[in-house]
């Protein structure tokens, strides 16, 4: 007919819909237990993976250095003004660090284009390999080039946001005001890949709304000397170099600084690191959380196991006076208990997907949903019931099978 | 040497309860054989000892002193799960309070020593349906014990106990909630069982009862004579 197994199953679902509250009551802490574990699980893999999707997008090779404003305290305390990044730094880091592939200078121009209410791009005055460093590609026209820089040439590359603003305005060949110069368009960038706009521990330009211009066209239309540099990015030549180079920038600006601190060294793969070992912390808490409601879960089922035992002492006698040995009545409240709790882990697991793609909804992330979290959680349901189930069953089955039988 | 045809050999059973204050000598020196295909009674007064009896010949529980042998085996030996075989494929017990499970359908009920002595489910709707009709029960198959009348739960209890044709066939009281008529129809099955080949013994305070056994002891004060 079938196997013992199923027959064990068919008992036990019995037994349960026979105290279908009570049964549905003790798999609360188990339903609670599992929904936070998938929970956590796919919120901890969405915000990761955009997290790092944030962080990539910085480019996993650069080393970026950031001017930063000094404090008045912090002048005060050095004694001098700071003299902020300059070409002279570009030079000097050109020169001696090592395996470096490009580096590339910046600076941000303020306010020098508007765009009505609610479109300030920024201007960025750098140099070509900008989109290299950055991956930046060209939806139509083209980058910066080098030639550009060397001829002071009056072109600008602008990004998605900004053209869409302009409409007829904004095509290739078209001419931009930027403070009161004409600039041509040259190029449009191609919207980046969209990483979202929650916070992380990095701020991000957004590359649809700026406009691009070489760094000696600056200089020469504002006749001002290149002065500070809002940023300087270093790229290592490959992944395993980063991290000398980024020794050797920090080395080298902190010498040439005098120790002022007027500059932010910001290394994305480190940031990366950063990011998992926050993300570790997030999880061990969130892993106490679900601890918890598991063990009350637990507890929850044993109680209820223990009370169905009591109840069914008789049932217990008169099992083993017809050949039930020890193993058969502890597996048989084994086998409650564990499907009382895979049941809780189903609903849990079904709350649980459900409040993901809620939030998922509300946190403006794809949601994330791991196979081996909805196995774990499943695992993890069986594994509580079980244990749960262990005592209870431990006594049914070293129960005298005379005194047993004349209880009632 | 062991006589093949002595089924169960019990000799000088003694059954102590120790309770809180004093000591309960339930049975002292009690021996007794039954041959394969026997037919006993063991009459007495109640709390002469009878079910202690029984609940030893029937492997249920052990004797404080003197040995139990069954088909050839000492059960002293026997592990728990041996034990548990031997009362499931071997022996079957009939209640005066039936001991049905109310949760499981009258079906269930008599095929679950089938499970327990073989593992497996295989055949066993068959043999229990088998059973349940030579009891005349095969239209309550689907029933729940609870919608059964006294007289019919008794025979779905004996269906049960005979499903694996054991070899024993213990009965404390079988028709002591029964009335009289249904009594005897109960007695009747108990002949076609001792004749289908398994050997019965009935503990009983009914004489009437103990007329249908071939062999009758008497137990009083946990002493035990064959009246003859």
């Amino acid at each position: 007919m079938d196997s013992p197994w199923r027959q064990l199953l068919r008992n036990a679902r019995r037994s349960l819909l026979q105290q279908r509250l009570r049964s549905a009551l003790s798999t609360l802490g188990v339903v609670f237990g599992i929904v936070s574990i998938v929970t956590m699980v796919s919120l901890g893999e969405g915000a990761k993976q955009k997290a790092i999707a944030q962080i990539e997008q910085l480019g996993v090779q650069n080393i970026i250095v950031r001017s930063a404003r000094l404090t008045e305290e912090q002048t005060i305390a050095v004694g001098r003004t700071s003299t902020g990044l300059s070409a002279g730094d570009v030079g000097a880091l050109q020169a001696a660090v090592p395996r470096c592939d490009r580096i590339v200078a910046v600076r941000e121009v303020e306010s020098a284009v508007s765009l009505g209410k609610d479109l300030h791009p920024d201007v960025l005055a750098t140099t070509a390999d900008y989109a290299a460093v950055n991956g930046l590609v060209t939806e139509s026209g083209r980058f910066l080039c080098d030639l550009d820089d060397a001829s002071r040439a009056p072109v600008c590359v602008i990004g998605r946001a900004v053209a869409e603003h302009l409409g007829g305005q904004g095509g290739v060949g078209r001419s931009l005001k930027i403070g009161n110069a004409m600039f041509t368009i040259v190029g449009i960038l191609r919207a980046p890949a969209a990483a979202g706009d929650g916070e992380t521990s990095v701020t991000l330009r957004d590359l649809g709304s700026v406009v691009v211009i070489p760094l000696s066209t600056l200089g020469a239309l504002t006749n001002l000397q290149l002065g500070r540099l809002t940023e300087i990015i270093v790229r290592a030549k490959e992944m395993p170099s980063v991290e000398a180079a980024a020794e050797a920038v920090t080395a080298i600006l902190s010498r040439r600084h005098r120790g002022v601190a007027d500059y932010q060294v910001v290394v994305p793969i480190e940031l990366i690191a950063k990011e998992e070992q926050a993300r570790g912390n997030l999880n061990m808490l969130l892993v106490s959380i679900a601890m918890v409601s598991l063990l009350v879960g637990g507890i929850g089922i044993m109680n209820v196991m223990l009370a169905s035992v009591s109840e069914r002492t008789h049932e217990i006698g008169v099992r083993r006076a017809i050949g039930a040995n020890r193993r058969d009545i502890a597996l048989q409240f084994l086998a409650e208990s564990s499907l009382i709790s895979l049941v809780g882990g189903l609903v849990g697991l079904a709350a649980g997907l459900l409040l993901v793609v809620v939030l998922s909804m509300f946190g403006g992330w794809a949601p994330v949903v791991e196979i081996w979290s909805i196995a774990l959680a499943l695992v993890v349901a069986v594994v509580v019931g079980g244990l749960a189930g262990l005592y209870p069953a431990l006594r049914a089955s070293r129960m005298d099978p005379l005194e047993a039988l004349r209880h009632t | 040497m062991i006589d093949t045809d002595i089924l169960l050999q019990a000799e000088h059973l003694s059954r102590e309860f120790s309770g809180p204050a004093s000591t309960v000598h339930a049975l002292r020196d009690v021996s007794i054989e039954i041959r394969r295909r026997d037919f006993v009674a063991v009459t007495g007064p109640s709390g002469a000892g009878k079910s202690t009896l029984l609940h030893l010949l029937g492997c249920l529980d052990r004797p404080t002193s003197g040995r139990v042998r069954f088909d050839g085996q000492d059960i002293a030996l026997l592990s728990d799960p041996e034990l548990s075989r031997l009362r499931a494929a071997r022996i079957g017990f009939v209640f005066q309070t039936f001991h049905l499970l109310n949760t499981s359908t009258v079906l269930e009920n008599v095929a679950l020593p089938v499970f327990y002595a073989r593992r497996s489910l295989e055949g066993a709707v068959q043999l229990a349906s088998e059973a349940l009709r030579r009891v005349g029960l095969a239209d309550r198959a689907d029933h729940l014990p609870s919608r059964l009348s006294g007289g019919e739960m008794q025979r779905a209890a004996v269906a049960r106990a005979v499903i694996n044709d054991p070899l024993l066939v213990l009965a404390d009281e079988p028709t002591g909630n029964l009335d009289t008529a249904t009594g005897e129809s109960i007695m009747s099955l108990f002949h076609e069982i001792n004749r289908r080949g398994s050997a019965i013994v009935i503990v009983t305070h009914n004489p009437e009862i103990a007329a249908h056994a071939i062999r009758r002891f008497d137990l009083r004060d946990g002493a035990m004579r064959e009246l003859t």
